[in-house]
């Protein structure tokens, strides 16, 4: 019993230092202001993101995701390019989910030779559903004058909540 | 396998596995979580009631209450410091009925499962194999397989290691006493959330932590001041120490990763700031506003925690340079941003975050 015991301790203090070493690698708010909303039964989170039209002469760069972001670099070349992000969020969780909210703000002292726009997204997400909406980025018109700022960022919040009358 | 004339126990062993195995394929189909699953329940707890009427028995129901009540509060109150948000959660009457269905049937059914079958068998291995199969029937297998490398290990921190602390207690007060514990604390844990409007915040690492260390104290009360099985002066001197001294290190070590204290540690995974600190370092840093031109500062640009030297401040913002670096930072650094100065560094405390940061980053 008396070794049970100590292989018990020994996981629990690994478990605990292999915690703090994730921690201190991967925590980018240690201020804790960031909410988990991932539960065993809340689970609506984004599982994907690639570029689905690339225009030669265009870098799509590699898309990456987290839980409840998406981050693309996209490189065009000329007026008219336009690449098309496809993102995918699914409902995991054991809960019916609805779209509360939806809003993406354009960075306003970015360029404004670059335009965004969004594809609507699927108001209700059951228990099991997935997805996709879409991110255009198109090269509006050639710029005038080397512009300082050589890139616009578009920040994203998608809040999905539980279904009402579910 | 089981004691003799115990075929009751047989039937419960093969519940357990037939509704683990169909958990596996099923958690995310909405008919078997919405319909099928709390119905499950239902009906097994209607017939386990007629079989043994002696289904609430209330040994150690008062220290349970005061200890779940203490720790409810305790998690409530953490939402001073941590700030509050929003329920997801719908208020109405009936969504708060249908997810509570969902919740306290499978939790009264399943700790009656656990209960009665650890008890009909004394062999560890037995008892471990019960354990498995309810964590197994805990886990969301598609969610699990849909994280991959960083979110896989957030995941597994916050969802899968409480799962597994949260199990291997619940057996072990169901060994030493009734289902009703168990019963009790998963009621408290899981039941709030979907009656309060507002909840604390929290991200992975205190989600994961917290669990770890609750379950541990559980572990800790009820065995050296609920159980009794002899009294405190009985146990071996050395067994309390170890778990005292496990527990006060444990918590402490995770308070001063949460930067609850005034100073905060974090691994340093690039040379830009060499000689003065290197790649595997652990910096400690002070949480200060007065910054002076010369300070070393840790911040927060672009989602990654940077630490780099000031070289002027100008009304509004920043400008950094790491030390080896031949150029100034391109960012300008605004002072929210600044999360604190430097103080000291440790040598190559920090190696096993940059093989775990280079191990999960491996495929990307």
């Amino acid at each position: 019993m008396h070794n049970h015991k100590m292989i018990i301790l020994i996981a629990f203090l690994a478990t605990i230092i292999l915690m703090t070493v994730g921690y201190s690698t991967f925590a980018t708010d240690f201020s804790i202001k960031g909410t988990t909303e991932i539960t065993g039964e809340w689970d609506v989170r984004i599982t994907n993101i690639k570029a689905i039209q690339v225009p030669k002469g265009c870098d799509a760069g590699t898309p990456t995701f987290t839980k409840d972001s998406a981050t693309f670099s996209a490189k065009l070349n000329k007026p008219g390019d336009e690449i098309i992000y496809e993102v995918t969020i699914e409902n995991l969780g054991t809960i019916d989910a609805e779209l509360q909210t939806i809003i993406f703000t354009e960075e306003i002292d970015g360029i404004e030779e670059i335009n965004y726009t969004t594809s609507e997204l699927k108001k209700d997400l059951n228990v099991g559903d997935k997805t996709t909406f879409n991110i255009m980025v198109t090269y509006v018109k050639a710029s005038e004058s080397i512009p300082d700022v050589k890139t616009k960022t578009l920040t994203g919040i998608i809040q999905y909540v539980q279904k009402k009358e579910s | 396998m089981f004691k003799r004339k115990n075929l009751k126990n047989k039937k419960l062993f093969f519940i357990l596995l037939i509704y683990t195995i169909s958990h596996i394929f099923l958690y995310n189909n909405g008919f078997y979580i919405n319909y099928f699953n709390p119905l499950f329940w239902l009906i097994f707890l209607i017939f386990f009631y007629y079989q043994d009427k002696n289904v609430l028995r209330k040994k150690y129901f008062n220290q349970t209450l005061i200890i779940v009540l203490i720790f409810f509060i305790f998690y409530y109150t953490s939402g001073f410091i941590f700030g509050f948000s929003k329920s997801l959660y719908d208020h109405s009457l009936i969504n708060i009925l249908e997810n509570l269905s969902k919740v306290i049937l499978p939790i009264f059914g399943m700790e009656i499962i656990r209960y009665k079958l650890i008890k009909s068998n004394e062999t560890l291995l037995f008892r471990a194999l019960i354990t498995f199969l309810i964590i197994i029937s805990e886990i969301n297998f598609k969610a699990l397989l849909l994280s991959h490398n960083i979110i896989l290990f957030q995941y597994i921190v916050s969802i899968i290691i409480p799962i597994i602390a949260q199990n291997i207690l619940f057996s072990y007060l169901s060994l030493n006493s009734h289902y009703n514990i168990p019963i009790i604390i998963k009621l408290f844990n899981e039941v709030p959330i979907y009656l309060l409007r507002f909840i604390p915040y929290s991200n992975w690492f205190i989600q994961g932590s917290f669990s770890l260390i609750k379950s541990a104290i559980y572990y800790y009360l009820f065995k050296y001041f609920v159980f009794h099985i002899k009294p405190i002066r009985y146990f071996k001197k050395s067994s309390i120490i170890i778990d005292t001294i496990t527990l006060i290190i444990s918590s402490l070590l995770i308070i001063f990763m949460l930067g609850l204290f005034k100073y905060q540690p974090i691994s340093i995974l690039s040379n830009s700031m060499s000689p003065t600190f290197k790649r595997g370092d652990v910096v400690i840093y002070e949480k200060k506003e007065n910054i002076s031109p010369k300070d070393i500062i840790v911040f927060e640009y672009n989602n990654q925690i940077i630490v780099h030297r000031v070289v002027s401040i100008n009304d509004s913002f920043y400008i950094t340079k790491g030390d080896a670096n031949n150029t100034i930072d391109y960012m300008k650094i605004k002072k929210d941003d600044i999360k604190g100065v430097y103080k000291f560094s440790i040598k190559y405390l920090g190696y096993p975050s940059i093989w775990l940061n280079e191990f999960l980053n491996k495929e990307n």
